[in-house]
């Protein structure tokens, strides 16, 4: 007859070579996350890096067009047609990155500096070519707000959605409106932005949340 | 790092040190996955089979039995619970083999049957077997089984899903076979605390001492394994004494059972509370149900934060696609480094031990592993087993907060 257990036993044992185990894979995973989160920000840093070089260099080209007597209008197809949309690529991984990112802000804050600055540039110098060469396409200055704004999610679909649409006809620069840049501060001074989102379109600004239909309209596609 | 995060760190903590803890007791006493008993003397045995309208099954089941490969002629009980169909009329075409039939009018209750049964007739065997009509075992069933009766007063099979047909079966397949396994380590490390419904085995005094079945119980099975272990009795289990049974066919079949069981579970917990965290009761005290209830919250919200994430982003869409339109387009696919995130490293570390635990459960159930034959099975299985249960639970949870009146 088997007789009855008063006190079941415990296996310690097992519980502290579990402990161990788990911590062990538990500490390669945090390390293993740290790791990603730095490679990210390497990553995107190296990536910044290279879009500055290629910035540099059309701007060096630009100053040797009046020395070469070239024309500036068939000199930047390059620029408009790839660098550019590299850029606008570069921002929506910044974007994946500031939604999921784990790591610290202010390491993150320096890089949408330079990124924001880059797009600036990008934008005067497209506003520039536009008025010089009398291109067809639409350049829009988006300010936006990652606090608070929920009308900013319509307005990022919307323009994204334009995009799709006419990819020849429509370039879009996001511009993050709480990064204290002084450019920015300026631009928001200048065209008197109190509030997001915000766009420029050919010189003049369109406040609050504006409709597929309505930006249609602005640039000129309409059917 | 946002509440989510630790949230998440926290599943992954006791997913991990569940694996870790289960995978030593596998590795450190292999030699006890199969042991080799040898039966001194063959015990006498009953088997009891309640049945409510089993006339597909019932005729299998005795034949069954009546076919075990054993010295000692077990002796059968089929419990009519008030059939409306042929269930009585073809279990009575077994009397001439010995087979008992007894009648009772229905009460809605597997535990009032068995019980009517142990009460009302004289058992005279060592054991009593309970079996679900829909249910038969393998031919050396009780050689597996009973040599364990030598060191516990109970012992539970090992339950698989006989002809898995639709999804609902395949992921119940992999399931009873994950379960086979941990049966298995739960009594080697003396936390059994489920006495399944067919197959079972104890000894027939035990029984009697202990009062039967709670017929106040949704899950009489498990109460009755919590009852034996707090009063200090043994539960063993065989790992290769193998139950057929047939399990839920449809998504609403399932349901059902599963919030009958999970609801009789968390009655158990609350009726056994004193348990938790008691050294006394071993590591089914001080591990095993307080887990178990850390894990009940981690599968609810395992189910409810996904579907949440995932309906609100359909909706979010669907509203915006109506209201500015949307042009159809292929996502550019592209890898980058910042799509990996944080917690990737766990997520795979994870996903490779779930599939080991799926291989090692699969060859200890004496089942081959054909992942090209069988892949359907471990597809629905780690697609949707983990919403399932979250969703069962879920329910479970609300049903019995909300007191809805039970039945089954």
């Amino acid at each position: 007859m088997v007789k009855r257990v008063r006190k079941r036993k415990i296996y310690w044992k097992y519980y502290l070579l579990a402990g161990v185990l788990t911590s062990l894979v538990f500490v390669i995973g945090l390390m293993a996350g740290i790791l990603i989160e730095a490679s990210k920000v390497t990553f995107l840093e190296k990536k910044l890096k290279e879009l500055e070089i290629s910035k540099t260099d059309s701007e060096v080209k630009s100053s040797m067009l009046p020395l070469l007597n070239a024309n500036p209008c068939e000199a930047f197809e390059y620029e408009v047609e790839k660098l550019i949309p590299k850029v606008s690529k570069f921002g929506e991984e910044l974007e994946v990155f500031e939604a999921t990112r784990k790591g610290s802000y202010q390491e993150y804050l320096a890089l949408k500096k330079e990124y924001t600055l880059m797009n600036l540039k990008y934008w005067m110098f497209v506003k520039s070519l536009k008025e010089k060469c009398n291109y067809s396409f639409v350049p829009i200055l988006y300010f936006y707000s990652n606090k608070n704004c929920p009308a900013c999610k319509d307005q990022g679909y919307v323009l994204s959605l334009l995009k799709k649409k006419y990819p020849k006809k429509v370039m879009i620069f996001a511009i993050d409106g709480d990064l204290d840049l002084e450019s920015v501060s300026l631009l928001k001074k200048v065209y008197n932005i109190t509030a997001y989102p915000s766009l420029i379109i050919n010189g003049r600004v369109y406040k609050g949340l504006k409709t597929t239909s309505f930006l249609e309209k602005i640039i000129g596609v309409e059917r | 790092m946002k509440l989510i995060d630790f949230i998440y760190i926290f599943a992954i903590l006791v997913a991990l040190y569940s694996s870790f803890l289960w995978l030593c007791v596998l590795v450190g006493k292999r030699e006890r996955i199969k042991e080799n008993l040898k039966l001194k003397r063959y015990p006498s045995i009953t088997f009891l089979i309640p049945a409510y309208n089993e006339e597909k099954h019932i005729a299998k089941c005795i034949e069954s039995i009546l076919n075990l490969d054993y010295p000692k002629k077990p002796k059968i009980v089929v419990i009519n619970d008030g059939s409306t169909d042929r269930t009585e009329e073809i279990a009575r075409r077994y009397e001439k083999f010995g087979v008992k039939v007894i009648s009772k009018p229905n009460e809605g209750k597997k535990s009032k049957a068995l019980n009517y049964a142990l009460k009302n007739l004289k058992i005279d065997t060592e054991l009593v077997a309970c079996m679900d009509a829909d249910s038969y075992p393998e031919k050396d069933f009780l050689k597996k089984i009973v040599p364990y009766i030598q060191k516990a007063h109970a012992v539970t099979p090992a339950m698989k899903v006989a002809n898995p047909r639709t999804w609902i079966e395949k992921i119940q397949w992999v399931e009873y076979c994950f379960s086979i396994m941990l049966r298995r380590l739960f009594a080697i490390f003396d936390c059994q605390y489920v006495l399944p419904g067919p197959g079972s085995i104890y000894r027939t005094d035990v029984l009697k001492k202990v009062g039967y079945f709670d017929e106040n119980n949704l899950t009489e099975d498990m109460e009755l394994a919590f009852r034996l272990i707090e009063k200090g009795y043994r539960i063993e289990n065989a790992i290769d004494a193998y139950v057929y049974t047939d399990c839920p066919k449809t998504f609403k079949e399932l349901f059902k059972q599963r919030l009958r069981w999970y609801r009789g579970y968390l009655q158990n917990v609350k009726k056994y509370f004193h348990m938790v965290l008691n050294p006394k009761y071993g590591n089914l005290g001080v591990f095993v149900l307080p887990v178990n209830f850390f894990w009940l919250f981690i599968v609810v919200f395992l189910f409810v934060y996904p579907v949440y994430k995932l309906l609100f982003t359909a909706i979010e869409n669907l509203w915006r696609w109506a209201k500015f339109g949307f042009v159809l387009s292929f996502p550019e696919l592209h890898f980058s480094v910042v799509y990996l995130n944080f917690f990737t490293f766990f997520w795979i570390f994870l996903a490779v031990l779930n599939f080991t635990n799926i291989y090692l459960s699969v060859r200890f159930s004496g089942e081959k592993l054909d992942l090209w034959k069988k892949k359907t099975f471990y597809i629905y299985f780690f697609l949707f087993y983990s919403f399932l249960i979250g969703f069962f639970y879920l329910a479970a949870i609300a049903a019995e907060l909300l007191r809805v009146r039970e039945k089954w």
